[in-house]
């Protein structure tokens, strides 16, 4: 599905990814764990097409397709799906609005009708029920005055409303309570089928216990240092990145 | 020995020459008149070097020759797209009031429209008008006093209310090339309530001047909602001055939405004279090119327990230029006050420019006064979060647009209107090239 290959990234002039690969095959889910500032965001933004980065070496290929050559709105089309770490504010747009746009966008480009007022309605509303989410939240303007969780809820609906083949969640489960914590976990198990794959970013051990990876790895430095099952995730919380120097250097 | 004459000092000749080819039309105004010569003798035309002018040079205009006003005939179809369902329709074609294109049955009664023309024919009747704008403010006024030729002069009597919007549509036939001095008088009496439309419009393509000065009285408890659409041809020059004198309770709500012209100035003056009368002034514009947008506006708090809000935004793109010059005045004893002005601009290309420029003159202690100015461009994070799900390149940027000006359009009562100028805006925003916007970043 998948493959990312000597990966090297400059942002402003700033060197922050150093070859990365990864593999991901359909069906699968990995996580990603590192620590702060080791290029895991950056990672996301350029799967997902963000401007700024410059691409020194390497390639991203999605289901045979350069990626690269995918503006950032054809990606989305193509099945690539972003949940944002700070997930953005936009005044003035209405978070339905905003709901029913995206998923008419990519509903054209699949070379689908658009949904109707009243389907997408419906449609909108029973997932955000099964979020655990107030509908009454989607009348208003994007992620304004949203708490913390949800925003995080908000990206987990947009990604069940769009249906994507590859998801990235970049730290969706930071700040969120138990509740929260649950929902968006079943949101993300509700993807996973054989033709899909996602990338869960995170720093904590909790969410893989709900959304069991089928790889961990480490980015540190702007590189995958180390890869292993559920149980690397496990060895981490104990032991943290700097165990986990200890632990390669044996 | 014939000496040279500069542009300007031309075109006062010309003027006061025209002014005396026509010095015994309108009897009702005939004093008005000669006072507005004498005034305009004294003031002159306005130049950069007049302080509320600084920014909005007329230098090109004095250098241009226009006809007179005639006659035309123009298809009645063609006036349809520019027509609010449901409107009672004034229509004036270069300046000349049609009575074919109008459709003003409903006056029967419960108001009273006539022409200017008409109504200042008596002799003497009128005279001395009593008018409400100030001919001596430096601009065009004196200058629409003396060579005014028609407009509407609307009354509406007490205890009225219209519910359908009135619209006065000024339309400059193709290939016109007129210059009009057009002056409105619209009067709500008590507790009555009204909405009116204005709309400036071309057919085809035109290169007029239209000088035109409004003057509106609000009686106590009064109410009237006044949308100006301007949308003139990108050859044309509007200058428009709008003053408005409110009573007790009276209220006034103002959006002007100006995309047209070469070079486009809306002066607005409003006199809160009453005790707790309040009014809104918003304004949008959307330019692009090399187009010229000013927007200055005056408000004075006459009197105690009055509010006054300003908001105006401007979308500007390519080389084209925007003003606001926002003046607050609260004078001694106007206790209890609050005044507000905001300006926001959003640039949509390096080349444009925009300026704000806000005046406070606050002589009460017991008032409420804030007001800003922002310029900025398209949220670059908010766009790349719509991109990232699906949505186009166009569509995302006009939607932050439209989300830009939402707190404008949002509040207008009149869903006629407000689909009228939503659709209007977008179809100004698919002509913009969205790589220009891009390339702001
Ligand atoms: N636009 C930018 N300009 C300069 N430096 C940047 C820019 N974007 C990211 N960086 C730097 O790149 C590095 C990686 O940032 P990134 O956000 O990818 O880290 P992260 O692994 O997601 O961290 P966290 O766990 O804190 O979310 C950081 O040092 C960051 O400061
Ligand atoms: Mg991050």
């Amino acid at each position: 599905m998948l493959l990312i290959n000597n990966l090297h990234v400059t942002v402003q002039g700033k060197k922050i990814l150093n070859g990365v690969n990864l593999e991901i095959a359909a069906g699968e889910v990995h996580a990603v764990m590192g620590p702060n500032g080791s290029g895991k965001s950056t990672l996301s933004y350029v799967l997902s097409g963000r401007e700024g980065y410059e691409i020194t070496d390497g390639e991203i290929v999605f289901n045979g397709k350069n990626l690269l050559d995918f503006d950032v709105h054809e990606r989305a089309g193509e099945g690539v799906f972003l949940a944002f770490q700070y997930p953005v504010e936009i005044p003035g747009v209405s978070s339905m609005n905003f709901l029913r746009t995206s998923l008419n966008s990519i509903r054209a480009y699949r070379g689908e009708e658009p949904i109707s007022a009243v389907d997408f309605l419906k449609l909108v509303r029973k997932k955000a029920e099964t979020l655990g989410m107030d509908d009454k939240l989607l009348q208003r303007n994007v992620n304004v005055g949203f708490s913390g969780g949800e925003k995080k809820r908000h990206e987990v609906l947009q990604m069940s409303l769009l249906n994507p083949k590859f998801a990235v969640l970049d730290e969706t489960d930071s700040g969120l309570d138990i509740d929260a914590l649950k929902a968006v976990a079943d949101g993300v198990n509700a993807l996973r089928s054989p033709n899909r794959s996602s990338l869960v970013i995170t720093h904590y051990q909790r969410l893989l216990g709900y959304i069991i990876p089928d790889y961990v790895h480490v980015l540190s430095e702007g590189k995958i240092v180390a890869s292993g099952d559920k149980e690397l995730a496990l060895d981490l919380e104990k032991k943290g990145y700097t165990g986990l120097n200890q632990i390669q250097a044996a | 020995m014939q000496s040279v004459q500069s542009p300007k000092d031309h075109n006062i000749s010309s003027f006061l020459a025209r002014y005396n080819a026509r010095r015994d039309e309108l009897p009702g105004a005939r004093n008005l008149r000669e006072k507005a010569v004498k005034v305009f003798q004294d003031i002159g035309l306005p130049s950069r070097k007049t302080e509320t002018w600084k920014y909005s040079d007329l230098r090109h205009l004095y250098l241009s020759d226009f006809d007179l006003p005639t006659v035309r005939k123009v298809n009645s179809e063609l006036l349809a797209p520019f027509i609010l369902e449901g409107a009672n329709v004034i229509v004036f074609v270069d300046g000349i009031f049609s009575s074919a294109l109008s459709k003003n049955d409903w006056i029967e009664g419960r108001t009273e429209f006539q022409t200017l023309s008409n109504f200042l024919k008596a002799e003497n009747k009128r005279d001395p008008w009593y008018s409400i704008a100030d001919i001596k403010r430096a601009g065009l006024t004196a200058l629409n006093t003396f060579l005014m030729h028609d407009g509407m002069v609307l009354q509406i009597p007490a205890n009225v209310t219209i519910k359908n919007p009135i619209q006065v549509i000024f339309l400059n036939s193709e290939n016109s090339s007129v210059e009009t001095h057009l002056r409105n008088l619209i009067a709500i009496g008590e507790n009555s309530t009204s909405t009116i439309m204005q709309s400036y419009i071309t057919l085809g393509t035109s290169t007029s001047f239209c000088n035109v000065v409004t003057e509106v009285s609000l009686a106590k408890g009064a109410n009237l909602r006044q949308v100006i659409l301007q949308d003139l041809g990108e050859t044309n020059w509007n200058i428009g001055q709008t003053t408005v004198q409110l009573e007790e309770n009276a209220h006034f709500d103002n959006f002007v939405l100006s995309s047209g012209a070469r070079k486009a100035r809306s002066e607005i003056c409003v006199k809160l004279n009453g005790k707790e009368a309040n009014c809104s002034l918003k304004g949008l514009a959307l330019v692009r090119g090399n187009q010229h947008c000013d927007n200055t506006t005056e408000v004075i708090h006459n009197t105690s327990n009055c509010r006054s809000s300003q908001l105006y935004k401007n979308v500007l793109d390519n080389k084209s230029r925007t003003v606001f010059q926002g003046r607050i005045f609260v004078a001694p004893d106007s206790q209890k006050t609050e005044a507000f002005q905001m300006s926001r601009n959003l640039l949509l290309s390096r080349g444009a420019q925009a300026d704000s420029k806000p005046e406070l003159i606050i002589h009460a202690d017991d008032v409420k006064c804030s007001h800003g100015a922002a310029v900025g461009d398209l949220d670059q994070n908010a766009l790349f979060y719509l991109k990232s799900r699906g949505i186009d390149p166009q569509t995302a940027h006009i939607m932050m647009v439209e989300a830009f000006v939402s707190d404008l359009i949002e509040p207008l009562c009149d869903d006629e209107i407000k689909t009228h100028l939503e659709d209007f805006i977008t179809s100004w925003l698919l002509n913009v090239e969205t790589e220009k916007m891009q390339g702001v970043a």
